[in-house]
């Protein structure tokens, strides 16, 4: 077996060759013709190839030089992402359900990795499946208060001012200067 | 006298009411995130892109093109009076210019810094207007054949500026051009990597790619680090430089004008590699090089002039080839597409008041940012001392806003965050993501273009260098890769090209 050693070349490397693996594999499905009336698969199939070949040489080169070595938990972040796309495809279409299962998965995958990384994705994420149920009101207050984690100086009476000010600022530009559909309050009260 | 012509059609519109206010809107946000370290023009323009869904596409273009070229002033500001450089591209300008400022010349270096910028914009506008017709003239010869040779050559160009390792930039391409697939096939209606996900069917948006690998990563990254940073302005003193000052800066601003235009234009090129390429220059043609680093006065004049002269020629190829040169020029071409323009010669012909106006507009975005910066310096330094901790929730809830509303579906959030992991990832790699943008951009209208060419010349894949002007660009573009190869310029490519 050759060792490999855990560098960030050899992990970039293998998310390259990976990722042009997976690409060369969905491509298969669409027909491909021939260079003269190419069709759909053609032009995906050489670029997965070439991708699976620069991945594959870079890993190789790693083993040269000295490559920065990485935490090892790292690599659970890159195992996310041909498992977030295999969520989407057997989900199938995105309802609630679908969105809410592939980011937790997903944040869950970056939670041993980086606390900054976590809290804001998560504040993000959070955002997102609140806001057209909630309203923008209660998704950016939730946004702060788990955005808030990331930063360890900032108290949680500080992001309650700064989400109020926010707040306004967001009412004043998009909602009535720009008119942003956004809907303000939570829809049990609109309805 | 056509060129009098085009300009007045284009002060026509840029002195329009709005078209003004756009501008100065574009300057102001521009010298604002210049000047707060942890927010880039690409952040921001993307940032700003859904809002302009409601502007005129000719306001819209001119406010985001006014971001790019104000944050080059506004990250020299505190490059020169705490050593802060705002931005990448006035690291170079932080060297000198934080030396002058802690002698007491601080208002001189600003002057110059922003007298030297001034004139470049002036230069490079001039450059723009005269050169973008012949050169559209010319794209208007291109066959498929040649433009997908020139898309090969702009990112190849764009990898060889990068930092880091080659093969990692080269696989970065190739990811681009996989994810701007995504979605529904003109060609055959074919749905490709969409797993049967609606919202995945008109393609990603490149607001969410570059809102998730740009923004939201940079906010980590930032959070990571932890910014404790202690805004101790230098006194600002008088603001007119020496004639002695002004005899030693009038060279350098010349030759980092030129100097900036030229490496502007080329794939990859703009605003960084401008400002770094003229300091190393100045420092070498200098009779006292020992004295840079030391407040060399040549050693701000130089880099501030070239990275505006670079930003400002870098529209060059977007305008007339439709060839974006660097990640924001790539932006540039998402707005456009926005609107319905297709970016490339016919702009000119179809839609010369958008053309001109654009160009004319950026003339007077440089005079506004001359007036503007230096009464405003003091508001500018206080801002720096808000803290990133209540900076950076602003920041994600505009971004999410903004990705939000350009199809009013929480998806293109949830994507968002996708891509932001993803883009911490490749942090964590050292693979640079401007490349992945340019070609996620390109992507489309490469394999349209190969498709063409294919089937024109029936399946031959000769025809690339058959054509002479393909052939060209194709040997242009090897020359480049050769050239990387080379001990002294690799060693170059190591000091610094982040995010242009």
């Amino acid at each position: 077996m050759i060792p490999v050693r855990l560098t960030a070349d050899a992990l970039a490397g293998a998310l390259f060759a990976l990722i042009g693996l997976g690409v060369v594999f969905v491509a298969g499905d669409y027909p491909a013709g021939e260079a003269a009336r190419m069709g759909p698969g053609y032009f995906p199939r050489l670029l997965g190839m070439v991708l699976m070949l620069l991945g594959l040489v870079v890993m190789v080169m790693s083993r040269r030089g000295q490559a920065v070595a990485v935490a090892g938990s790292l690599s659970l972040a890159w195992l996310g992402v041909p498992l977030f796309w295999l969520l989407l495809a057997s989900v199938g279409r995105t309802g609630l359900t679908g969105l809410d299962l592939s980011l937790a998965v997903l944040l869950m995958l970056a939670w041993p990795v980086s606390q900054p990384l976590f809290w804001v994705l998560a504040g993000v994420g959070v955002f997102a499946v609140l806001l057209e149920g909630s309203g923008l009101m209660l998704a950016s207050l939730a946004l702060m208060l788990v955005a808030r984690r990331a930063e360890p100086e900032l108290s949680w009476r500080g992001a309650l001012a700064a989400w109020l000010v926010l707040l306004l600022v967001c009412l004043v530009i998009f909602v009535w200067g720009l008119g942003t559909p956004l809907s303000v309050w939570p829809r049990f009260i609109t309805a | 006298m056509d060129l009098l012509a085009n300009l007045l059609l284009g002060f026509d519109t840029a002195l329009t009411w709005t078209n003004l206010a756009y501008c100065f809107v574009g300057v102001f946000l521009g010298t604002l995130i210049g000047v707060l370290p942890g927010i880039g023009p690409i952040a921001t323009m993307a940032m700003l892109l859904p809002i302009t869904y409601v502007l005129p596409p000719v306001a819209a273009l001119i406010m985001l093109a006014g971001i790019y070229y104000g944050a080059q002033y506004g990250g020299s500001t505190t490059a020169i009076l705490i050593n802060l450089p705002g931005e990448a591209s006035s690291v170079v300008t932080a060297l000198d210019g934080y030396q002058m400022a802690r002698r007491g010349r601080a208002g001189a270096a600003l002057a110059i810094a922003a007298l030297g910028s001034f004139f470049a914009g002036t230069v490079a506008t001039l450059l723009i207007a005269a050169f973008a017709a012949p050169l559209a003239e010319l794209a208007f010869q291109f066959g498929p054949a040649d433009y997908f040779s020139l898309m090969v050559l702009g990112l190849v160009g764009a990898v060889v500026l990068a930092s880091g390792s080659l093969l990692k930039a080269l696989a970065m391409i190739v990811l681009g051009l996989v994810l701007g697939l995504v979605g529904t096939d003109v060609n055959s209606g074919a749905q490709r990597f969409a797993f049967d996900v609606p919202e995945l069917g008109d393609g990603l948006n490149f607001v969410v790619v570059a809102m998730g690998l740009f923004g939201f990563a940079e906010i980590i990254k930032n959070l990571e680090v932890g910014t404790h940073r202690t805004a101790q302005a230098a006194r600002i003193g008088k603001l007119w430089p020496s004639r002695e000052e002004f005899r030693e800066a009038t060279p350098a601003v010349l030759r980092g004008t030129s100097f900036g235009a030229v490496l502007g234009v080329l794939p990859g090129g703009g605003a960084l590699l401008s400002a770094f390429a003229a300091y190393t220059l100045e420092k070498r043609l200098s009779k006292t090089p020992e004295r840079f680093g030391q407040g060399a006065v040549a050693g701000v004049a130089a880099p501030e002039s070239a990275n505006n002269a670079g930003a400002q020629t870098s529209f060059i190829p977007l305008l007339t080839l439709g060839l974006p040169s660097n990640a924001v020029m790539a932006l540039m071409a998402g707005a456009m597409m926005i609107h319905d323009i297709q970016p490339g010669p016919q702009v000119m012909t179809a839609n010369p008041a958008l053309f001109w106006g654009l160009i004319v507009s950026m003339w007077i975005g440089n005079l506004m940012l001359l007036m503007l910066n230096l009464p405003l310096i003091g508001l500018w330094v206080r801002l720096l001392t808000v803290p990133y901790r209540y900076l950076y929730p602003a920041i994600l809830l505009f971004c999410c806003i903004g990705v939000y509303s350009l199809n009013n579906n929480v998806f293109d959030v949830a994507l968002a965050v996708f891509f932001g992991l993803l883009g911490y990832v490749f942090m964590k790699l050292g693979c640079e993501p401007a490349p992945l943008l340019l070609a996620f951009v390109l992507g489309p209208q490469m394999e349209e273009h190969l498709r063409r060419a294919l089937l024109l010349s029936r399946g031959n894949w000769d025809t690339f260098i058959d054509r002479p002007i393909s052939l060209g660009l194709l040997l242009a573009a090897m020359l480049l890769l050769a050239l990387t190869l080379f001990p002294v310029l690799a060693k170059r490519r190591k000091e610094a090209f982040v995010d242009d």
